[in-house]
């Protein structure tokens, strides 16, 4: 038995009919496989999204932002990308392993982007960085802040540590409107 | 599932509006998988031969996927695919004459009659040995090829 944590309107992959999913492990993801796979995705989609008039780079830019923090942060395993067409918006979940602790760290932090006014939070952790060394700098929340705040992106948050467990399986969704 | 595997999948229906997609896709996975031109290349030209498979023979509404692993050298391809009613009878027929080898399926699939997916199967089966299984009645297809990669990054041409 697992429990389940849902910051946001999370969608289970039960009530989403993923148009696109890409499982890779983790130790396939150097660096550079955030842009990687970004242009993949921007390149795959391509014809379904200018059908809509969406701006390419927006995918682009949130596909990067997602799969650097996953890069960054993720336990050993999958990294887990799935793409929906709906009809409201373009919805993309990135589900990656975390560590318990670091799970801790990025839930108060989601629970916070969630909440807050984005211009605001953007400047106060703009303030805060300015008068913080680099080396605490890590795990800021300013790139899914920007999310919310350049690309009018709706953010929903799952974590789901199973009994006996120290990982926890952490889902980070965004929903992108059609312009 | 194993943790060394890239998986893709994928709708069958918005896969098949545009061809570049299997170049997108085989260039995608043989890059994440390997870092030699040389296994790159051999990678990348299996996976778009499944791909194109794919985009031929994928019944609309349905989803594919295509999964990539490597253990020690051998890096093992898979597709897994639902095949449209129409293509069945041929599909069964090439799969069945397939012990028969490979001479002159240059010339038996490359006319204009000849659907594609023909070409495209026999090339994997012939030069790249790969398993095929097509299971009736729910038209699902299995292709598997198991490619040994070179060993060494260093160029071809250094000996």
């Amino acid at each position: 038995m697992g429990r389940l944590i849902a910051i946001g309107n999370l969608r289970t992959s039960s009530e989403i009919d993923d148009e696109f999913y890409l499982g890779l492990p983790k130790s396939l993801a150097p660096w550079d496989a955030a842009n990687h796979v970004a242009q993949f995705l921007s390149a795959w989609l391509e014809n379904t999204l200018k059908q809509r008039n969406f701006d390419l780079d927006s995918l682009n830019y949130v596909i990067n932002e997602l799969m650097e923090n996953a890069i960054k942060y993720a336990a050993d395993g999958r990294i887990e990308l799935a793409v929906c067409v709906a009809n409201d918006a373009l919805l993309v979940s990135l589900t990656h392993p975390l560590q318990e602790a670091h799970a801790k760290i990025y839930q108060a932090l989601a629970q916070q982007v969630f909440e807050a006014d984005p211009d605001l939070l953007f400047a106060e952790i703009i303030e805060r960085n300015a008068c913080t060394s680099t080396e605490v700098q890590t795990g800021a929340g300013l790139g899914l802040v920007s999310l919310r705040q350049n690309y009018q992106a709706g953010l929903a948050f799952g974590f789901l540590q199973q009994d006996n467990s120290q990982i926890v399986q952490t889902t980070t969704q965004v929903s992108l409107p059609w312009q | 599932m194993d943790a060394q595997t890239t998986e893709l999948r994928y709708g069958l229906e918005s896969f098949r509006k545009d061809w570049r997609h299997c170049t997108i896709g085989s260039n995608f996975l043989a890059g994440t998988h390997c870092s030699s031109p040389q296994n790159r290349e051999l990678a990348s030209t299996a996976i778009n031969e499944m791909l194109e498979l794919a985009f031929r023979a994928g019944a609309d509404a349905s989803k594919s996927w295509v999964q990539t692993q490597i253990e020690r050298s051998v890096m093992t391809l898979s597709l897994d695919l639902t095949i449209q009613d129409s293509l069945i009878e041929e599909l069964s027929g090439a799969i069945a004459s397939f012990h028969l080898g490979p001479e002159r399926y240059f010339q038996r699939y490359l006319g204009a009659e000849s659907p594609g997916i023909l070409f495209g199967l026999s090339f994997l089966v012939h030069d790249l040995s790969a398993k095929v299984v097509l299971s009736m009645p729910v038209n699902a297809l299995h292709v598997r090829v198991h490619l040994p990669l070179l060993p060494s990054p260093e160029p071809i041409w250094e000996d």
